[in-house]
């Protein structure tokens, strides 16, 4: 990424040089714009050269990750529907049909995004503990 | 045309001048921290999880949240509860599929993860015209609200609202971009928090719930909203696509997805999503009670007038004089916070993704997207009516999950999506989800399956996933050859 800018109070001989800065004139190139540098496991010329098939405990990551979180999703939206239904049912429904989504609903969402955090958490640092070893 | 309040307008105007200037102080600081592209477009990817949170909670609480949502339960009862919870939930989705992964495809846009991902032009344009429209369906029922509340309360003609929007906007957004943003959205979330909680308290005093001394007069009977107002299966359809719209439509939404870009890491942008649903979760409190407590006070004709203004209508309803003009003017200052931090993200947005096709992905070319970004969605807001905000807003979810969800969600979980697949899956949600709502709207509210038109996400999301596998099944296309490679940086943990 460069910056254009003018230098000031240059004098012959003189070192170093200020420089006004004037902020960056030119786009990003398109690996500033999509390699990262704290990617750690992955660089350019890694990825030129990288395998064709995934690597199986990174298969089983990803295979782990997406059932932990389409279990937690789709049982998350079940139960609203369930819940939904379940005030439909109720004959003693009233004040339960605004306790329940208006208040009981955000801790039950804390809660599960939580333990989705530290499951997802510990998955990734088991992955790690098994590379590395 | 609204209903005027009966409240002074001098010091609404100054609450909304003193949220301007604060937002435009604060961008100052974030503009001396501003030097690079990287700042401009993604803040340096330096911004912590606990900023983070409060910057993307700042720009997602809209004017559907902030007066939307009260409005709703003050004229349809316990439907109205569940778009807060589906907001909510909207980032549990995004915690659960899409937040660790997108921030490690190092993306600066949404178009530049789908040509990470797919390395389709014909894809990426497409996700450019999405992300533009999104944008500008988005900011609309931002003006619309800021014409609203400006012209409830202190009288100013409906143009004023939007344009004061407009300005401080491209005050904020054009010198710093995202680096400047980021800080006047997180200082925006408390304002709006805030603004909502005082009255709130003062009101709940005065109403004697919380064992204050209770006004002349009877208070209202809240026994009268519970009575009554059970769920009924005949919303069960409407509910359902509501709750599947907010649900995948979050995560469609590109100036939220822009912030998750700023985080340092994947594990960043995982822990901001779960602070976030925190910050929801709090703030979601209050226009319930709102909503709760106008729809207990307002029993009158004027509680159809008009439902949007029920939070800038409480304060002076409840407290007479300079208390309730005090308060009105925090409720607008609020508002006015509301507008601005969802507008402001909208356009960095869609400036960045404008520039980055059109303007070579400079920082000139950033600003003149900038405005580019506001110019239409301006003209319409000046030009139309307005509607209901959380209807107009759920809208926007409905189209996003529709068209924006199938592409994320295959292109993060699934190696065997083809460009032609993403393709099909993103056009077969935007045009089912467009050409229904436009002949729901046509049909009208009443008229027999309008609500199967209305809310059509129930159907829409799962025709555009099956479109989106079976042509990458059955299609001629295969997927992309650095398929393995991408999703490897997509889910592999960042070294410790």
């Amino acid at each position: 990424m460069s910056t254009d800018g003018e230098e000031i109070g240059a004098t012959p001989g003189s070192a170093p040089r200020r420089t006004l800065v004037r902020g960056p004139q030119n786009p990003p190139t398109a690996e500033e714009a999509l390699l990262d540098p704290r990617q750690g496991f992955l660089h350019p010329q890694e990825e030129r050269d990288g395998p064709e098939r995934l690597d199986p405990r990174l298969r089983a990551l990803i295979s782990v990750k997406l059932r932990t979180a389409s279990s937690i999703g789709i049982g998350f939206f079940a139960v609203l529907v369930l819940a939904y239904l379940g005030l439909a049912l109720s004959t003693d429904g009233g004040l339960l049909a605004w306790v329940i989504p208006g208040l009981v609903m955000y801790p039950l969402i804390i809660a599960v995004g939580w333990f989705y955090l530290r499951r997802v958490l510990s998955y990734d640092q088991a992955y790690r503990e098994e590379r590395d070893a | 045309m609204p209903e005027v309040l009966a409240v002074s307008s001098t010091p609404v105007l100054v609450s909304v001048v003193l949220v301007s200037a604060v937002t435009l102080l604060v961008s100052a600081y974030g503009v001396r921290l501003s030097r690079s592209t990287g700042d401009f477009y993604v803040a340096s990817r330096r911004v912590s999880p606990r900023m983070n949170a409060s910057a993307v909670a700042g720009e997602y609480i809209s004017a559907a949240s902030f007066l939307g949502v009260a409005g709703l339960i003050l004229v349809e009862g316990t439907y109205g509860l569940w778009f807060p919870v589906g907001y909510t939930a909207g980032f549990l989705t995004m915690l659960l599929f899409v937040a660790g992964p997108l921030r490690r495809s190092g993306a600066y846009t949404v178009p530049d993860f789908v040509t990470l991902r797919f390395a389709s032009t014909r894809l990426r344009v497409l996700t450019v015209m999405i992300v533009v429209l999104t944008g500008w369906l988005y900011i609309v029922p931002q003006l619309h609200g800021a014409a609203l509340a400006l012209s409830t309360t202190a009288r100013l003609p409906d143009w004023a609202g939007p344009v004061a929007v407009v300005l401080v906007v491209l005050a904020t957004v054009m010198p710093g971009g995202m680096r400047s943003v980021t800080i006047a959205q997180a200082v925006q979330y408390w304002i709006k928090l805030c603004a909502l909680l005082i009255p709130l308290v003062f009101i709940l005093l005065r109403l004697g719930v919380l064992g204050g001394a209770q006004g002349s007069g009877e208070g209202p009977d809240f026994s009268a909203v519970w009575e009554g107002s059970g769920l009924g299966f005949g919303d069960f359809y409407r509910t359902v696509s509501l709750i599947l719209a907010l649900m995948l439509g979050t995560i469609g939404l590109p100036h939220v997805l822009v912030r998750f870009y700023t985080n340092p890491d994947g594990d960043a942008a995982r822990r901001t999503t779960f602070l976030l649903l925190g910050l929801l979760s709090a703030f979601y409190v209050l226009p319930v009670a709102f909503g709760v407590i106008a729809r207990a006070v307002l029993t009158g004709p004027e509680a159809q007038v008009s439902p949007d203004t029920a939070v800038l209508r409480l304060p002076s309803v409840i407290f007479d004089g300079a208390a309730g003009d005090l308060l009105t003017a925090v409720v607008a200052g609020g508002a006015f916070a509301a507008f601005l931090s969802t507008t402001s993200g909208l356009v960095v947005s869609v400036s960045g993704v404008l520039s980055q096709e059109f303007f070579g992905g400079t920082v000139r070319g950033f600003r003149i997207a900038a405005v580019l970004a506001v110019a239409l969605p301006l003209a319409i807001a000046t030009a139309t009516s307005h509607v209901a905000l959380a209807g107009a807003v759920a809208m926007v979810f409905t189209f996003t999950s529709s068209a924006m969800a199938p592409l994320l969600l295959l292109g993060i979980w699934w190696a065997g999506v083809t460009a032609q697949g993403a393709f099909a899956g993103m056009v077969t949600g935007a045009a089912a989800s467009l050409v229904s709502m436009a002949l729901g709207l046509a049909l009208g509210e009443g008229a027999a399956g309008a609500m199967f038109f209305m809310y059509p996400a129930l159907w829409c999301v799962p025709v555009a996933f099956a479109a989106a596998v079976v042509v990458s099944r059955l299609g001629s296309g295969s997927p992309p050859a650095d398929t393995v490679r991408v999703l490897s940086r997509l889910h592999l943990p960042e070294k410790r």
